[in-house]
């Protein structure tokens, strides 16, 4: 970018310095062109008044119109012919062709009347044929013609100083121009080089640090905005080191229970049955458990892959909810924890019947699980032209404040102690929001510590990838 | 027999030469007036053009004069030339004197277009004064001298005293 911006400064001053050079070159030509014509022409034409009030008797000493003619010839560095109408020189300042005819088509078409000045550029002269006329006279005759042939020596040596001059100028600034295209193009680019620097230093693996901020607007927005993608990978990089952690201790977890358990068990000679058969179903018990966090991580992950494969159909969400209810009902009959189900209408969807299945039975479950002895339990289903949605309210013991945002984080429990004895993964509402997530949906939580929980959930009808 | 055959030839080479030499020899000493131009104009009548015809035949340099004005009243073959002398130019006599010829012209001749006299007069001096032994020619009107605008005679014109061409600045 730096040699762009540099080159493409450069040409321009070149392109400037240049035009403007010669524009204002043939300006000045042009004026000084006209200047010299106007300057001849006028003097002509003081002489020519003077050559008609002598009568055209230019040759008689009793006037100085003779010398007055010899003095402009000199004055304009030129030569004067002063012809009368019958086409004889009366006059001729350079060559003494007094006496003869001179005919020229130029001449002819004076004489014929043409009152113009006729004006051309024979060989590095300036040649100006005017006609001689009666100044007040009302007839159109031509009377005679002064031809002033000067010299253009002097306007073309003005023209080449100035052309010189010109040449040197623009050399001088284009060489200003592009040392300022060289400073410019650095100076533009200076931030840019350090955001790379940090970026390189960055990417070699120092990814805990941050971008420093320099440059205007533009590169601070886009700094800023890098920073923020570098702060949310290392933020993603801490939860999955944490993630990692929490998963080896919650697989570990079983396992030292299960190895207590055995180990106890051989320690013990001669052990009653009951007392064997006590053990053992601890064991199994935490084998189940740590299957059930397996199976639960394995669904996660699965729901995790970007390309996660959905099974797409339009389903009947009144009938999965109330498959689910009739599934769980023993549970909560259990407690004694009345379930209600509100449909307002019929809604059919397209969903994938596995993943959202899932979810809510996530939901239901862990309103059972958190709820108080009996206790209530609403689950109610509607849809609007776009989306439906469904609500999981409890009576339970509900979510404090401060931990509302963490209760979707992967084995997060707000209360350790009685999730254990509760049973699960702290895996569930994870695997939630993630199956409401890839039906591009949403799920929002509203509790009071003490009073209960709602969750409501809002899919799309319609599935677009 | 081939150092003949080369002798031979050489000899001939060199008589060739000497022959072309004299051949050469023969041209220059021909005349340079074998032939003549004729004066014309152009359409806008702004200059002199000619065509050259072969030199006149005659002995004395009356019936030459006559010869070359009667050739300058001939149409010439160019298209794009004109006869110089205009159609209502009376021409009274040609007398050729010394080395002046006098062209007479009718009463009358005053009223032509002094554009038109110029050429006119230009074309007969620049035809006549190319005859051997003719220097000048002189005007007049019904037997009187020509007079110039301011009253003064006009006097014996010749080749030179029509710069017909551009005004030349440099000698």
């Amino acid at each position: 970018m730096q040699f762009v911006i540099f080159s493409s400064l450069s040409l321009l001053t070149i392109v400037i310095v240049f035009f403007f050079g010669q524009s204002l070159e043939n300006s000045y030509n042009e004026k000084a062109l006209d200047l010299k014509v106007t300057t001849v022409e006028n003097q002509c034409t003081m002489i020519a008044n003077q050559i008609v009030s002598v009568n055209f008797l230019i040759n008689d000493t009793t006037n100085s119109v003779s010398t007055q003619i010899d003095q402009l010839a000199v004055s304009l560095g030129g030569r004067i012919v002063v012809i009368n109408k019958n086409y004889r020189i009366l006059k001729d300042t350079y060559t003494g062709y007094q006496g003869k005819y001179f005919m020229s088509r130029d001449i002819l078409r004076i004489m014929k009347g043409s009152k113009d000045k006729i004006i051309t550029y024979p060989d590095g002269y300036m040649e100006l044929m005017l006609p001689i006329v009666y100044e007040n006279s009302r007839s159109e005759e031509v009377q005679g013609v002064i031809i002033a042939t000067i010299s253009m020596d002097e306007l073309l040596a003005t023209k080449n100083e100035i052309r010189m001059q010109r040449m040197l100028l623009s050399v001088a600034f284009i060489i200003i121009g592009v040392t300022l295209a060289a400073f410019i193009s650095i100076f533009l680019t200076r931030d840019f080089k350090k955001v790379n620097k940090s970026l390189k230093y960055i990417a070699m693996g120092h990814e805990d640090e941050l971008i420093e901020e320099v440059g205007y607007t533009e590169l601070k927005e886009l700094v800023k905005m890098f920073n923020s993608i570098l702060s949310k990978m290392q933020k993603l990089e801490d939860s999955r080191q944490e993630f990692v952690s929490n998963v080896s201790h919650e697989l570990k977890t079983p396992m030292t229970s299960m190895k207590v358990l055995a180990d106890s068990l051989l320690a013990q000679e001669g052990m009653p049955e009951e007392a064997y058969r006590e053990f053992l179903t601890d064991i199994v018990a935490e084998i189940d458990r740590e299957n059930d966090i397996i199976t639960d991580l394995l669904s996660l992950v699965k729901m995790d892959k970007k390309a996660a494969k959905l099974d797409i159909k339009a389903t009947s969400v009144n009938e999965l909810l109330e498959v689910i209810l009739k599934r769980l009902k023993p549970l909560a009959q259990k407690r004694n924890i009345e379930i209600i189900f509100e449909s307002f209408r019929p809604v059919t969807a397209e969903i994938d019947q596995v993943k959202l299945s899932l979810a809510f039975n996530n939901l239901i479950e862990n309103a059972i699980k958190y709820n108080k002895d009996d206790g209530w339990i609403r689950v109610s289903l509607n849809a609007d032209h776009k989306y439906f949605y469904v609500k999981v309210s409890d009576s339970g013991v509900g979510i404090p404040e401060d931990c509302q945002d963490q209760v979707f984080e992967r084995f997060y429990r707000v209360d350790k102690a009685r999730s254990r004895k509760t049973g699960g993964t702290g895996l569930g509402l994870a695997i939630t929001r993630n199956a409401v997530l890839v039906h591009k949906g949403a799920i929002k939580l509203y509790s009071v510590e003490g009073e209960g929980t709602t969750f409501t959930v809002r899919i799309p009808l319609s599935y677009h990838a | 027999m081939r150092k003949k055959r080369q002798i031979f030839f050489f000899l001939c080479c060199i008589l060739l030469i000497i022959c072309s030499g004299c051949g050469l020899k023969k041209e220059e000493k021909q005349p340079e007036d074998s032939r003549v131009k004729i004066y014309y104009t152009n359409k806008t009548g702004s200059r002199l053009v000619y065509e050259t015809r072969k030199s006149p035949e005659g002995e004395d340099n009356q019936t030459v004069a006559d010869e070359m004005i009667g050739w300058m009243l001939k149409e010439p073959k160019n298209e794009e030339y004109f006869i110089a002398i205009p159609n209502e130019v009376v021409i009274n006599n040609v007398v050729a004197r010394n080395n002046i010829v006098n062209i007479d012209f009718a009463v009358g001749y005053e009223t032509l277009d002094k554009s038109k006299d110029v050429i006119c007069r230009a074309a007969i001096v620049k035809t006549l004064v190319q005859i051997q032994g003719i220097d000048y020619v002189e005007f007049s009107i019904g037997g009187k001298t020509m007079m110039d605008a301011d009253g003064t005679p006009i006097g014996s014109l010749t080749d030179d005293s029509f710069v017909f061409r551009e005004l030349p600045m440099k000698e």
